[in-house]
């Protein structure tokens, strides 16, 4: 089955706007595979793997909407001091990243994760806008396709030899095409 | 004072109701002189919701605690200032500031119009009063900002309040947070205006574009005050809130960009229309959308709903708000429905790669968007309604999700203004695009050979190189040919092909300013900070930088009791700075709060807070970041501010020198002469110049 070139072209721009964005999508998932044990050791306040799980994890000091990591409230978080010794006396005793964030989560329940799980009810929140994404590019597609057939069928209608223009009718044409040059220059 | 103020905001309200009736009755009867009696209930409306505005902040500013909104918001040591402000930090005070907004630009709308557009302005004015209305009951009978303390003393009822009051939330007591909530406001509130148009134009099936030509500037003007509210937003919690960062995808922030995504996507698909005949229904859907979305997002902010649906249910407000917009919507939805006849429009196109596919592109990415953040930050509320749980989408999911789109928006902003409407060709697209595309690659290459290796960092720092060459370019190109014609400079060229199209190239200012801030938003990749617990005396060390905690001071005054820490900044043996970062805590509200000491360059900021005494009482806790770029941001939102600005005022064809009038006339008559058949908007290199 063959199909025209602009419904090719249609297809390979919608095709390469979906493919960027997995691609762009893909790029940002996180590794599959667990973070390696760390080894017992002494972990303190500029610990990488401790600014990486409490930017995991939210804040729950009333109202604060942050992460523990960046809580506004510093000092004054008596829950952000004990979530971030939490932290630290898991990495000093070995465990993995996830180990500790999933001790964390069962201790304070899924909406300490700033992250909706990927799984069960809240994979939909990561699949919405996406679902939404394609759906519209599918109908920009589609809408694209529509005014480019009605385009073609423009000038194939033309094609018959038209009984010549009154002068009156004419000039009314040679304005409005003014108009439409003048409008288009401007833009 | 507050009875004559309450009788007032009561009085507004039965004015608010005439004027809908007169406007429709008159329209009706054929009656002008009831048709001009609601025109002058508008002003009507505007006096007294004026002077219930006046009367708290008279209240205010005079410490009458009799009140509950200037006792809950507000108390005696506040500098007058943020008393003032006061006004929309709390529930009462902010509703009653939509209603004064919303009258003052629906006076300023029926009066500059009023003789223009005899047959739509009637159906004009009873949208905007359905509207008003609608926050006018919320003001008399649900929040009314008038109410007062009352007991029963020897059995009787007196008046009295406390003898000061609660304090004005201390993380609001900032420059950029005084103004931001009215710079939002305007933004939001004027989308009402085009609303109304297009809810007229539907009804009386206006011939032409005259709503899109009526409310261009509305629009435009609605959408500089929505952006400005968020940039000073951002800039706010950057300073204010002391996590280094200006965008927390917090609920409440993201309700004032749900709007601004689809009032951006309007302000471009609106030109398909002007300029094509296309896209009429569409362009009727994003201006409705916008509308919804900006009560939405007061919805949001207003009723507690993003905290909990709990918090909705106990909300007193948000039941009205989704009646509101239930309403709303299905009767804007059916309208539309109904005149789908009215709208339908000779779509066409000669080609894919013009710049009717890049708006309609536009249009998606923006868009998808605005559903991510709008879809994000009602998710845990619908989880928790349908299945219970509670869950956080915070801002990795916000990132993850809108970076790609808006690495993809970037890229349109790019490509989209230099293709040609209708059909861009081969040569053209070399033209604009090799030199750019080759230098943003160029770039692309040194950055990474400089060590930058994520992807997304580099992907949008390419992409800003080559919208900033095209822009440049595009500039330069207008700018040569009037140059040469005219003798002048090519800056004193630039400013004249600026004011001969000031859309178009305010249009590139815009874009320009959206570049900065893409840069500025990428310097947050390569943000570096530390943390330590220090004596008096210590010194950290962070990349070149070293700092030194040189003392820690105690000062008092009424409103607050501040600790600041004095810390030296020093790069090798120079003294570089002398930063005092302070915790504060504020009397009234009880409430601490941090306030970060930024040192602003535009390679990066140093951003040092003072966190507290850590757990031992002995150690002070500084937190010290390097930011790098942030400043672009903000430096972008000023000149997306100006390219607004400059779209704003009218263009003047004929600007610059008489000699470059008269050269450009008899270039004019020469280019008609000699070629007498339209191109049909077909772009050739001669005609970008003509153009231009």
């Amino acid at each position: 089955m063959k199909y025209a070139p602009e419904t090719r072209r249609l297809a390979a721009t919608f095709l390469l706007l979906t493919t960027v964005c997995a691609g762009l999508l893909a790029a940002q998932a996180p590794p599959a595979e667990p973070s390696p044990a760390i080894p017992t050791r002494t972990i303190d306040a500029n610990d990488p793997a401790l600014r990486r799980i409490s930017s995991r994890l939210q804040c729950q000091c009333g109202g604060c909407t942050a992460s523990v990591q960046t809580c506004p409230h510093q000092m004054d978080c008596g829950l952000r001091m004990y979530i971030l010794n939490t932290i630290k006396t898991g990495l000093a005793a070995g465990k993995t990243e996830d180990q500790i964030v999933a001790a964390i989560a069962a201790e304070y329940g899924p909406k300490i994760l700033l992250e909706p799980p990927r799984e069960g009810f809240a994979l939909l929140g990561w699949v919405m806008p996406f679902l939404a994404l394609l759906a519209g590019a599918a109908a920009v597609g589609l809408v694209l396709w529509r005014w480019k057939a009605s385009g073609q069928q423009e000038p194939a209608a033309s094609a018959e030899p038209a009984a010549p223009l009154q002068p009156p009718a004419q000039a009314v044409l040679v304005d409005k095409y003014r108009e439409q040059i003048d409008r288009e220059l401007e833009s | 004072m507050e009875t004559l103020a309450g009788f007032s905001l009561c009085l507004a309200l039965v004015l608010t109701a005439y004027a809908f009736a007169a406007s429709v009755g008159g329209i009706l009867k054929k009656r002008d002189r009831l048709i001009y009696s609601s025109y002058r209930a508008v002003v009507a409306v505007w006096i007294c919701v004026s002077l219930a505005t006046g009367v708290l902040l008279y209240s205010l500013l005079t410490d009458d605690f009799r009140l509950i909104a200037v006792a809950g918001h507000s108390n005696r040591a506040l500098p007058w200032f943020y008393k003032l402000t006061a006004l929309w930090s709390g529930q009462e005070g902010s509703l009653l500031f939509w209603s004064f907004i919303l009258s003052t630009y629906a006076a300023v709308a029926v009066w500059t119009n009023r003789e223009k557009h005899r047959s739509m302005m009637p159906w004009v004015v009873a949208s905007l009063a359905v509207v008003q209305a609608f926050f006018l009951v919320l003001n008399v009978f649900v929040a009314n900002p008038f109410r007062v303390f009352a007991m029963e003393q020897a059995g009787q009822m007196v008046v009295r309040g406390p003898l000061d009051g609660n304090g004005l939330n201390p993380i609001l007591q900032y420059p950029a947070m005084a103004i931001h909530p009215p710079m939002l406001y305007l933004g939001y509130i004027g989308f009402t205006v085009p609303f109304a148009f297009a809810i007229a134009t539907l009804i009386t099936r206006q011939a032409g574009e005259r709503w899109i030509e009526t409310t261009r500037r509305w629009t435009m003007a609605a959408w500089l005050f929505l952006s400005i509210g968020i940039m000073l937003g951002g800039r706010w919690a950057y300073a204010v809130l002391g996590w280094g960062g200006y965008w927390g995808w917090d609920p409440v922030e993201n309700a004032s960009l749900i709007p601004w995504f689809t009032g951006t996507a309007f302000l471009h698909s609106v030109m398909m229309q002007e300029k094509r005949g296309m896209m009429k229904v569409w362009n009727m859907v994003l201006v409705f959308a916008t509308f919804f979305l900006c009560i939405f997002g007061t919805f949001m902010t207003r009723s507690g709903v993003v905290s909990s649906v709990h918090a909705f249910a106990q909300s007193s407000i948000g039941p009205y708000f989704v009646g509101f917009l239930g309403a709303g919507i299905l009767l804007s939805g059916w309208l539309l429905i109904e005149r789908l006849d009215y709208l339908k429009s000779g779509q066409q196109l000669d080609s894919l790669v013009s710049r009717e596919s890049s708006f309609l592109f536009n249009n998606l990415l923006l868009l998808a968007a605005c559903f991510s953040v709008l879809w994000g930050s009602l998710f845990p509320v619908i989880t928790e309604a349908v299945r219970g749980v509670k869950i956080t989408v915070g801002a990795p999911f916000f990132n993850k999700v809108n970076v790609p789109i808006g690495l993809l928006l970037l890229f349109l902003t790019g490509v989209g203004p230099l293709l040609a409407w209708r059909k861009t060709s081969l040569v053209s697209l070399r033209k604009n695009f090799l030199g750019p595309g080759a230098l943003s690659l160029g770039v692309g290459a040194m950055l990474y050979a400089l060590g930058v290796r994520s992807l997304y960092p580099l992907v949008s720092l390419i992409l800003c190189v080559f919208v900033a060459v095209t822009v440049v370019l595009e500039f330069y190109r207008g700018a040569r040919v009037i140059a040469q014609k005219a003798g002048s400079s090519l800056v004193s060229s630039a400013v004249t092909l600026t004011m001969r199209n000031t859309r178009r190239y305010g249009g590139y200012i815009v874009h320009f300013g959206i570049v900065l801030i893409f840069v500025g938003i990428t310097g947050s990749a390569f943000n570096t900070e530390r943390e330590q617990p220090m004596l008096v005396g210590d010194r950290m060390e962070l990349g070149p930088y070293q700092f030194r905690l040189a003392d820690l001071r105690e000062t008092d005054n009424p409103n607050y009791i501040a600790e600041h820490a004095v810390v030296e900044v020093y790069r090798g043996d120079e003294l570089l700075d002398v930063m005092h970062p302070e915790k504060r805590f504020y009397k009234a509200s009880r409430q601490p709060t941090t306030e970060a000491a930024i040192r602003p360059r535009m390679n990066e900021d140093l951003y040092v807070v003072y966190a507290g005494i850590s757990e031992n009482q002995q150690h002070a806790v500084i937190h010290v970041r390097r930011n790098p770029l942030v400043n672009w941001i903000w430096l972008g939102g000023l000149v997306m501010a100006l390219g607004t600005l400059i779209a704003l005022v009218p263009s003047r064809p004929g600007f610059g020198s008489r000699r470059l009038r008269d050269e450009m006339t008899a270039a004019d008559r020469k280019t008609a002469s000699g070629n007498g058949e339209p191109s049909q908007g077909r772009e050739t290199p001669q005609q970008d110049e003509v153009r231009a």
